[in-house]
C-alpha cells in the first residue's frame, strides 16, 4: 500500500531524513515512532504530497506520490498535526466542504457524511461552530475529514496529542475501528498508544530507521533473560551482600529501599538459569518475597535504548515483517509468602 | 474550485470583513459624491452633486480608484495568512485540487464581493436619475462599472499575491497597501510634485487612477481594459507560482 524507498529530505543544509525505506502492507496499522524532530512529520508530509523529497521515492497503491500526485491524494486521507480546521465553519459545513472538494456527490455524499458523523461521535456537535469545540472534538472532526472519502490509506500525524486520557482512549478505539476498513499509518511519541493500536512499529531517530517490527517482538528482542527483579521484605544492603556471596551475580543493577523492604534488580551469570536458588536463599534468611519478575523490555525500553544516542554509535533493530513474537521469558510470582515463617 | 469559492464566500459573510468592506465602500463613495467637493486627479475642481445637479456619474466613479485601493486590501488580508497560520493549508493542499484551482477559487470569491458591492452601489445612479432634471445616460454608467470591475479585480489580484507571502494578516494588509496605493496614485496630481520627471511617463502608464479617468467618463478604452486585465492575470499567475513554491520548499 505504502512503499518508501531511500527517502532523503534536506531543509537547507539540515539533513532531516537520511535515507529511510519501509513498506506498509494493506490492512496494517503501523505506528511511526520517534522523538521530536526525528523526521516523522516530514516523512508523512512527503507521503501525502504536501512536500517534495530531496531524493528517493514513495509510492501509494503503486502510484508515485510526485508523478501521480492527484491520484494519490484521492486515495489518501490525512490528518495533519494539531488537526487544523476552519474555525469559522460548523462541523457539518466543514465536512461538506471536504466532501465537495473530494468530489463526493448526491446520495454517496449524504451517506458518507452521515457515516463519519456517526463513527466519530460528532452527531451531537454537528451544528456547532468549530471554534467552540474542545480539543477532543476537534481531533474527531479532523479524523472524520480524513476518512470521509473512504481512503485506502489513512495517515494520521499525532492523532492524540493534547488530549486527556479519556479522549485518548476514545480516539484510540476510533483508530482501531478505522483500521478494520483501511490501512493506517499514525505517528506518535506516546509509546503506550502505539502498543495499544498498532500491529507494527517503525522507530525513527535523527532521520534514520532504528527499529521496525511488531511491538512485542521488538520488546522480546531487547529483553535480557538474565535480569531478575526481586522485591523482598528485607534491608537492601543485607540482600545485596548475601546474594553476592551465594548466587552467581554478574551485576547488581538497582538496589533501592521501599516501604515493603527493598527492590533489587540483578543480572545473573549465563549459567544461572533458574530463580530457585534466590527463592531458597530468601526463605533461609526469612525474607518475605513480595515478587520475583524477569522483566520484559517494553516498547519504552526499545525506544529509549535506540533513540538515546549520546555519542554512542546507533544500534538498530529491524525485524520487518516478523510478526511472530519471540518466546517471552516471563516468570512471575506475586507476593509469595514462602519465607513467612516468623 | 466551486467548493473553494463557496467556502471563501461563506467565510467572508461569517466574519465582519465583507460587511465592513461593503458598508465603507458605499458610504465613502456616496458621501464624497453627494456632499463633499473635491479635486479630480488632474487638479480640476469638482463640486458635489447637489451643487452641480449634473446627471453624470463621472464624479462618483472618480472616487473608485482610491476607495478600492484602500479597501480591497482588507478583503485580501486573511486569504492566505489564515491558511498558513492555522495550518489548514496542509489539508487544503493535500486534497485532490491543484494550486491554480485554489487560487482561482479564492480570487473569484473576492470578485463576488466586489460584484455584490457594485450591485448595491447602483442605488447611487438610481438616485441621480430620480433627482436630476435630465435623466441619466446609462451607456457610460455600464461602461464605468465594467471598468471599475476590471480595476477592482486588478487590486484583488495584487492583494491576493501580497497576502501569500506571509502568515500575519497585518503584514499582508500593510504589504498590500505598500503596493496598491502607489499603483492607485501614480501619475495623479496628488503625487505630481514628488514624482521625478523621468518616472512620470511610467507613473502615468501604471497608475490606476490615471487609467480610470477615461473610464469614469464612460469611455471604455481597450488599452485600459487590457492593462487592468494583464495586471490581474499576471498577479494571479504569480500567486499560483508562489503558493506552489511555498508548499514544496
Amino acid at each position: 500500500m505504502l512503499e518508501v524507498r531511500d527517502l532523503h529530505k534536506y531543509y537547507g543544509a539540515f539533513h532531516a531524513v537520511r535515507g529511510i525505506s519501509f513498506d506498509v502492507a494493506k490492512g496494517e496499522i503501523v505506528g511511526f515512532l520517534g522523538p521530536n524532530g526525528a523526521g516523522k512529520t516530514t516523512t508523512m508530509k512527503i507521503a501525502v504530497g504536501f512536500m517534495t523529497m530531496s531524493s528517493g521515492t514513495i509510492t501509494v497503491d503503486q502510484r508515485d506520490v510526485v508523478q501521480d500526485s492527484m491520484a494519490v491524494r484521492r486515495v489518501i486521507g490525512y490528518l495533519p498535526e494539531h488537526a487544523p480546521l476552519y474555525e469559522d465553519m460548523t462541523v457539518t459545513e466543514y465536512l461538506s466542504f471536504i466532501a465537495d472538494v473530494r468530489g463526493l456527490r448526491g446520495t454517496l455524499r449524504a451517506e458518507r457524511l452521515q457515516y463519519v458523523l456517526g463513527v466519530c461521535a460528532l452527531e451531537p456537535k454537528r451544528r456547532s461552530g468549530i471554534k467552540t469545540l474542545s480539543k477532543g472534538y476537534r481531533q474527531r472532526v479532523g479524523l472524520a475529514q480524513a476518512i470521509i472519502h473512504d481512503p485506502k490509506l489513512v495517515i494520521l500525524d499525532e492523532p492524540t496529542v493534547g488530549l486527556d486520557p479519556n479522549q485518548i482512549i476514545e480516539i484510540r478505539n476510533l483508530i482501531r475501528e478505522i483500521g478494520e476498513r483501511n490501512t493506517v499509518v499514525l505517528s506518535s511519541h506516546i509509546l503506550a498508544e502505539v502498543e495499544a493500536t498498532c500491529s507494527r512499529v517503525v522507530i525513527i531517530n535523527e532521520g534514520l530507521i532504528v527499529a521496525n517490527g511488531a511491538p512485542s517482538a521488538l520488546g522480546a528482542a531487547l529483553t535480557d533473560d538474565n535480569v531478575v527483579q526481586l522485591e523482598l521484605g528485607a534491608d537492601s544492603c543485607d540482600v545485596k551482600g548475601t546474594f553476592a556471596e551465594h548466587v552467581d551475580v554478574a551485576e547488581v543493577l538497582v538496589a533501592e529501599t521501599t516501604h515493603r523492604g527493598c527492590t533489587i534488580t540483578i543480572r545473573v551469570a549465563e549459567s544461572c538459569t533458574s530463580t530457585k536458588p534466590m527463592i531458597d536463599l530468601s526463605a533461609q534468611n526469612g525474607w518475605e518475597i513480595h515478587g520475583i519478575v524477569r522483566p520484559n523490555a517494553t516498547l519504552e525500553d526499545v525506544f529509549k535504548s535506540l533513540t538515546n544516542s549520546e555519542g554512542e554509535p546507533q544500534s538498530s533493530l529491524i525485524l520487518a515483517n516478523e510478526t511472530e513474537p519471540h518466546v517471552e521469558g516471563h516468570a512471575e510470582i506475586e507476593d509469595a509468602d514462602i519465607g513467612d515463617k516468623s | 474550485m466551486l467548493a473553494i469559492w463557496r467556502k471563501e464566500l461563506k467565510s467572508y459573510f461569517n466574519s465582519p470583513i465583507a460587511y465592513i468592506f461593503i458598508w465603507f465602500f458605499l458610504v465613502v463613495t456616496a458621501l464624497k459624491f453627494f456632499f463633499l467637493r473635491g479635486e479630480g486627479p488632474q487638479g480640476q475642481l469638482r463640486d458635489n452633486f447637489f451643487v452641480t445637479q449634473e446627471a453624470s456619474l463621472t464624479a462618483y466613479f472618480s472616487v473608485f480608484p482610491i476607495a478600492l485601493g484602500v479597501l480591497v486590501p482588507m478583503l485580501c488580508m486573511r486569504m492566505w495568512p489564515e491558511e498558513y497560520k492555522s495550518g489548514t493549508i496542509e489539508t487544503l493542499m493535500t486534497l485532490p485540487v491543484r494550486a491554480w484551482q485554489v487560487v482561482i477559487g479564492k480570487f473569484s470569491a473576492m470578485l463576488s464581493i466586489l460584484a455584490i458591492t457594485f450591485a448595491l452601489s447602483l442605488t447611487v445612479p438610481w438616485s441621480v436619475n430620480e433627482a436630476a432634471v435630465v435623466g441619466l445616460d446609462w451607456g457610460p454608467i455600464i461602461g464605468g462599472y465594467v471598468g471599475a470591475f476590471l480595476m477592482g479585480s486588478a487590486y484583488c489580484a495584487v492583494g491576493l499575491l501580497m497576502s501569500s507571502f506571509t502568515r500575519e494578516q497585518v503584514i499582508a494588509l500593510l504589504a498590500t497597501f505598500i503596493v496598491s496605493l502607489p499603483l492607485a496614485l501614480a501619475g495623479t496630481a496628488y503625487v505630481e510634485s514628488p514624482t521625478p520627471d523621468w518616472l512620470s511617463p511610467i507613473a502615468k502608464f501604471v497608475g490606476f487612477a490615471v487609467r480610470f479617468q477615461s473610464i469614469e467618463r464612460g469611455v471604455l478604452d481597450l488599452r485600459d481594459m487590457f492593462y487592468f486585465l494583464s495586471v490581474t492575470v499576471l498577479f494571479v499567475y504569480l500567486n499560483i507560482t508562489v503558493v506552489e513554491a511555498r508548499r514544496l520548499k
